[in-house]
């Protein structure tokens, strides 16, 4: 479990770490992803015993609370949907937006459960995403934690001082639009001047440097070829079926 | 030809270093802005006032194309391993990567300047907007009935235009703010 901010409401990455996904490379859990989502386009019956694959899929990995935590989410519009389209339309169009739009909401679920900002990086850079992108998004990563607190640290320091109350309703959020230019500006201050201080650390550490070498690599197991060869043979088994 | 290294003196770069890593630190707290801060008001899409804020004041600050867009892309990429939002990671990582584009594109097509009170606050209201957008693009790829996914939106979109145009205002406001403090002239020094 990865924390994110120290404080009150913070969000946490929860890696699954049992999951023998967890040891899979970021690029295969991509693909595999991108591929579930890419059945939403898939017919009512291939859907269906796509979803029961996908499952089967999920189950294995250990991933299902993690997928149905996140439909669970949704059960409201799902149910309205579903009941809505079964009145006005047919049970089966119900029956397959409900089940397109599950795919949608779980099928990422795979990776982000399983894939550290870390690993993310190294695929980004495999990608040819420039490494100074990838470097900047693992940066953001590892300092949401820190503005989380310095944000917090604002906001109690200007409710001390009478320049922030939290409006409870319209007229009050209205009247107190000034307010939050009290709670933007130090916070703005505060992070162009970490920006510039992690811009000189990373200078002094050789960040330009043109013979640069990844801290790590990427190298795929066997196990994510098997992976591969499996989503590929339920891709032409599914376009194949008539 | 020679074989020539890479350099830094040799590469000339859109964004520079500092502005890459702040406009990562931007990404990193509009998510923060987005847990962190909830207002007690019953309609969707309000933190967006907060969020639309350090979108606006991100490409005033940095003020080259493509600003907003590279803000709105990482933020997407942490609000979905931090699993915000409740249609799923792909859906987080389309509406906020969209928010920025939409925020970029209005900056851009209306002159860029993210001081004026009315780009910005037409910046922000469309970028947010963009949400609304992908949702509808969402709704029309599961095959939902257009019909129905434009009523259940309906009140969202209201939510969206509100809170992006307030979030416009303050972030323009706020870059007025920051301009009075000094602030560019300390980003002049620094450059």
């Amino acid at each position: 479990m990865i924390r994110l901010g120290t404080s009150g409401r913070s969000r946490q990455l929860a890696l699954v770490e049992r999951s023998p996904l967890r040891h899979a490379d970021p690029r295969t859990k991509l693909a595999l992803s991108m591929c579930a989502s890419l059945a939403v386009m898939l017919s009512l019956e291939k859907l269906v015993a796509f979803m029961g694959l996908y499952v089967l899929l999920l189950f294995w990995a250990r991933l299902l609370p993690e997928a149905a935590r996140q439909v669970w989410r949704l059960k409201w519009v799902l149910l309205v949907l579903f009941v809505v389209d079964w009145i006005f339309v047919s049970l089966d169009l119900a029956v397959i937006i409900v089940l397109r739009l599950s795919l949608l909401a779980g099928a990422f679920a795979l990776f982000f459960a399983t894939t550290t900002p870390a690993e993310l990086r190294l695929a980004l850079e495999w990608m040819r995403v420039p490494y100074r992108y990838a470097f900047s998004l693992s940066v953001a990563f590892q300092s949401v934690g820190l503005l989380d607190d310095e944000w917090r640290a604002i906001r109690e320091a200007q409710q001390a001082r009478g320049a922030w109350t939290r409006p409870e309703g319209w007229r009050k959020l209205l009247e107190s639009l000034g307010d939050l230019i009290a709670l933007a500006v130090p916070a703005i201050v505060m992070t162009t001047k970490r920006a510039w201080a992690m811009t000189e650390a990373a200078y002094a550490r050789g960040f330009d440097s043109p013979h640069r070498r990844p801290y790590a690599q990427l190298s795929m197991g066997r196990l994510d070829w098997n992976l591969l060869a499996a989503t590929l043979a339920v891709a032409v088994a599914l376009l194949l079926w008539r | 030809m020679t074989d020539q290294p890479e350099t830094a003196a040799t590469t000339r770069r859109y964004f520079s270093t500092f502005q890459l890593i702040l406009l990562a630190l931007f990404a990193a707290l509009v998510v923060v802005a987005k847990i962190a801060l909830r207002l007690p008001l019953q309609l969707p899409g309000h933190s967006g006032i907060f969020w639309m804020t350090i979108v606006v004041v991100a490409a005033g600050v940095v003020h080259k194309p493509g600003a907003a867009s590279l803000v709105g892309l990482t933020s997407g990429i942490i609000a979905g391993f931090l699993g915000l939002g409740d249609f799923g990671a792909l859906n987080t990582f389309l509406s906020y990567t969209a928010v920025g584009v939409g925020a970029d594109l209005t900056l851009w097509l209306l002159g860029g300047n993210a001081e004026n009170l009315m780009i910005a606050t037409l910046a922000a209201t469309f970028g947010h907007m963009m949400k609304f957008l992908v949702k509808w693009g969402f709704g029309i790829v599961t095959g939902a009935p257009v019909g129905f996914v434009a009523l259940g939106l309906l009140r969202a979109l209201l939510g969206y235009v509100i809170f992006g145009a307030l979030g416009g205002l303050l972030g323009a406001l706020t870059l007025k703010a920051l301009r009075r403090a000094g602030f560019f002239q300390y980003l002049a020094e620094k450059r």
